[in-house]
This record gives structure tokens, sequence and C-alpha cells, in this order.
């Protein structure tokens, strides 16, 4: 699990250096796997996990354009695009405030795009980042 | 265009660039929208210049009159021309429903509004929409003189059960505006080395790579080679993101012949000359563009041939700019010889 591996339009899925943690939450500054724009409805995180443990995605949510969106939420919004420049940021609540220095974290990300019906596409990337 | 200016217009293809040829440009965000067209220009990569909507427009398919305006004086300042709006059909957008025909019309209507509003003569469409959807749109079209067309991609060719619903509508509508956009990866002999290479080097694991080839091989659409392996995978307990790394393959490019293009070649519309690597001689490594564009050339298309570099899925430090240049030198090699020979 703890290969990397690099999805096939970016080197990052997360974004080391625009991602941070706060005591309450991992704050992941996420690229878009994909060559074009996609509507978040076809985006999904589905799996997370902090320093080789897994962690809940329950209460995660995703901010972009000023507005945050449960992963619940995300499927209906078939009319925000997530343009390929932008970052949106994951959200994951932590139980507990982590240590000071890095911590290392792996994400999966789904994408169903929407003009190649029944395509799953999973990428993950991972990141070391930094807690104050 | 009318039928003076095509019999006006010097026999060959025109070329030009897609700006998705400069994704990791883009992607890196190292440059903006205006700086690709301005590297574009100053590379002499035109005169042909395609865009994806989804992928180069803020806010696509909403385009201001400022942000037309804008694109209008860039083509005029740099000499480019707008060869081919790349639009989507975006049919699965609701994770699990399709859309209905007129939901598919009224999502398609002002993708080709925008091309209109940018001084696009041609648009892009995509198979995943049902043809009817584009024989409704058809009075959209005429109204702006828009060609249309689908893209003929890897795994498909002129001849696949999609491609020929295609044919038969078209048959019937019998219009000039409706056409096709062959994409050349459906003519690769093999995969690019240095794509199986990277891989490798990405530790993918050796069993699956060598499953996933034997796949690619086979004579089918994508959608059943990613089932079929996916079924072959399943005891050997993969990781799904290993599993997607590796069915890409199955989408980019497919097993064909320059031959196969002569049947649709009065309905080319626009061309993707897509391209990975090259060879020591500066041939493509995985498509045989020798053979390919003498049929072009021969078959009277007059259009565009975008080329479209893909090569950015696995390469990085790699300057894309030199990879299209290269890529358009090829081409000029390629008919200079033919219509030497020729002549």
């Amino acid at each position: 699990m703890a290969r990397f591996f690099k999805n096939a339009f970016s080197d990052y899925l997360i974004t080391p250096e625009d991602s941070r943690i706060t005591p309450e939450s991992l704050l992941l500054d996420l690229r878009l796997p994909w060559y074009r724009s996609l509507p978040l409805s076809v985006v999904m995180p589905t799996q997370l996990v902090l320093d080789g443990e897994p962690l809940s995605l329950d209460g995660a949510t995703v901010s972009y354009e000023g507005r945050e969106y449960t992963l619940a939420e995300l499927p209906e919004q078939v009319g925000t695009s997530w343009f390929i420049q932008d970052s949106v940021v994951l959200k994951v609540p932590t139980p507990k405030p982590l240590a000071a220095g890095k911590h290392h974290v792996l994400l999966t990300l789904n994408l169903y795009p929407p003009y190649i019906p029944m395509l799953t596409h999973v990428t993950r990337g991972d990141a070391q980042v930094q807690a104050a | 265009m009318t039928a003076s200016q095509t019999s006006a217009a010097a026999k060959g293809f025109k070329l030009g660039s897609t700006l998705y040829s400069f994704t990791n440009e883009w992607h890196e965000r190292r440059y903006g929208f205006e700086d690709l067209i301005a590297e574009v220009a100053r590379r002499n990569l035109g005169p042909g210049l395609e865009i994806i909507g989804f992928s180069s427009i803020r806010g696509f398919p909403n385009v201001s009159d400022d942000f037309a305006a804008r694109f209008k004086d860039l083509m005029a300042k740099y000499q480019l021309t707008p060869s081919c709006l790349s639009i989507n059909a975006d049919m699965a957008i609701r994770r699990g429903t399709m859309m209905s025909v007129d939901e598919a019309v009224a999502y398609h209507a002002p993708q080709i509004e925008a091309a209109a509003k940018m001084g696009f003569p041609v648009v892009r469409c995509q198979f995943a929409a049902p043809v009817e959807v584009i024989i409704r749109l058809l009075p959209l079209l005429e109204k702006h003189g828009i060609k249309i067309g689908p893209e003929v991609h890897a795994p498909l060719n002129p001849s696949s059960p999609p491609v020929m619903a295609w044919r038969e509508a078209y048959a019937k509508a019998n219009s000039p505006l409706l056409g096709f956009v062959p994409d050349f990866g459906c003519c690769a002999h093999t995969l690019p080395a240095t794509y199986i290479a990277n891989l490798r080097r990405q530790e993918l694991p050796e069993d699956l790579i060598q499953l996933a080839l034997e796949v690619w091989q086979l004579p089918r659409d994508a959608g059943w080679k990613r089932q079929e392996f996916a079924r072959r995978v399943e005891p050997l307990n993969a990781d799904p993101a290993d599993v997607s790394a590796l069915a890409v393959m199955f989408n980019i490019l497919s097993p064909g012949t320059a031959d196969m293009w002569k049947e649709i070649m009065p309905q080319v519309v626009h061309v993707h000359g897509k391209f990975y690597d090259f060879d020591e001689q500066g041939n493509e490594a995985s498509i045989d563009y020798g053979s390919i564009l003498p049929v072009f050339h021969d078959g009277g298309f007059t259009g565009f041939m975008s080329s479209e570099w893909e090569g950015h899925l696995y390469m990085r430090g790699v300057d894309a700019f030199d990879m299209v240049a290269q890529h358009q030198a090829l081409a000029r090699r390629i008919i200079a010889k033919h219509t030497g020979a020729a002549g």
C-alpha cells in the first residue's frame, strides 16, 4: 500500500506544500487527476490512510469555490465543474490532534468520467504533510 | 465551407496543434491559456488551433462576450486559425443514470453555441451520445455553419458497430455538416516501448502487466477489454488502482490500418494526429504515419490535422512543444516524399 503510484495526468494528487494539518483535521489540497474539468458529481474520495492506519472519511468535506460539500452531497453537484488549474480542499476530521511533525497521507480517489459510462477510474496519491 | 471554397482550396490537409498536447504544462499550472497560445505561435506549431472546451475554458460551456472577443483577437494577433472545438457528451453526469436524448440535446447546444461564438468551424463530439442527439442539433449547426463529428478513437474503427450506426443515420440525414474525426491512435501496430517501460518503472506487478498486454492484442472494444482484464485479474486480488492504471492502455491505442479510413474519407471533418514517441529515424514509434498520411492526402482531405501528443500521460520533463514540432516535421517529410513521388 505504501507504493506511490503517479496518476496519469499529474505527479500530485495531494499537493504537499499546500496541504496542512490543524488540531481538528487534515486539510488536503487535491489536484484533479484528469485532463479536463469534471463535475464534482463524478468525483469521490474513497479511502484514506494516515501513517499506515486507515482514517475514516466520516464527516469529511470537499471545498471548492467557497462552498463546502459533504461527500454524500458530491453526486448531486452536476453543475459545478472542478477546473483543471484549481485545487479542491478535502477536509478530514482527526479523532485527536496529531503530533507535531510530518505525517504520511495516502488517498484513494475515484473518478467516474461522465462521457465514458461504466468506467470507474481509481487513482491514488500520497504526501508528507506537516502538522504544526 | 461552400463548394467553391472547397474547390479553391489547395490540395492537401493543413497542420495545427491541439492544446491537449500541452496537458502537462497546463496541468502543472506553468502556463495560462494565453501563454499556451502564444507559445504555439512562437514555435510555429499552427496554423490550426484546437482546444477542449472543458479543459481550457473556465466555466465552459459558458463563454463570455469578452472571452470570445479576446480569443478572436489572439487568433488574429498570432495568425492562428481556430480549427476544432472538442466538446463532451457527459451522458453519465449523474452517476448510475444516463441522460435522456432531450437532456443530451440541451447539454450539447450551449457547447455548439460556444464554438460559434469563438469562431470554430468544426466541433468534435463523442459516441457516448446517441446519433439522434446530433441529428436533433442539425438546425443549430446549420444556423452557424458548423461541422460536427464524433471522434473515431481507439479502440473503435470506421467499421465498428457504434460507428456503423452513425454512418447509417448520416446517410438518412444527408447533410454535409455531419462527419467524423479520425484519431490515429486506432492505427497502432504496437504500444510504445517507452510506455510499457514506464509501467514497469511504476512497479506495477509484472503478472498484471503481462495480462493487460495480452488483452490489448485482442480485437475487441475497450469496455470488453476492461471487463476481460478485470475477469482475468480477479483471482490475483489486484489493487484496483493498479487495474485502473493498466486499463488505460485499452482506451488510448488499438490495432488498425491506414486503408480502413477510406470508407469514411469524404466525411472526415477534422483529424487528430495522435502520437506518443519517435524512433531514431524520427518516425512515430507505434503509429505508421508513412502509410496513413498519403491516404488522407490522396483521399482529398483538406481540413486540419491537429498534432495531438499524448506521451504526457507518462513522460515528464519532456518539452511538449518540441514533440509537436517533431510530429509536424514528420508529417511534412511524408507528404513531401509522397507528392514528390506522385508528381
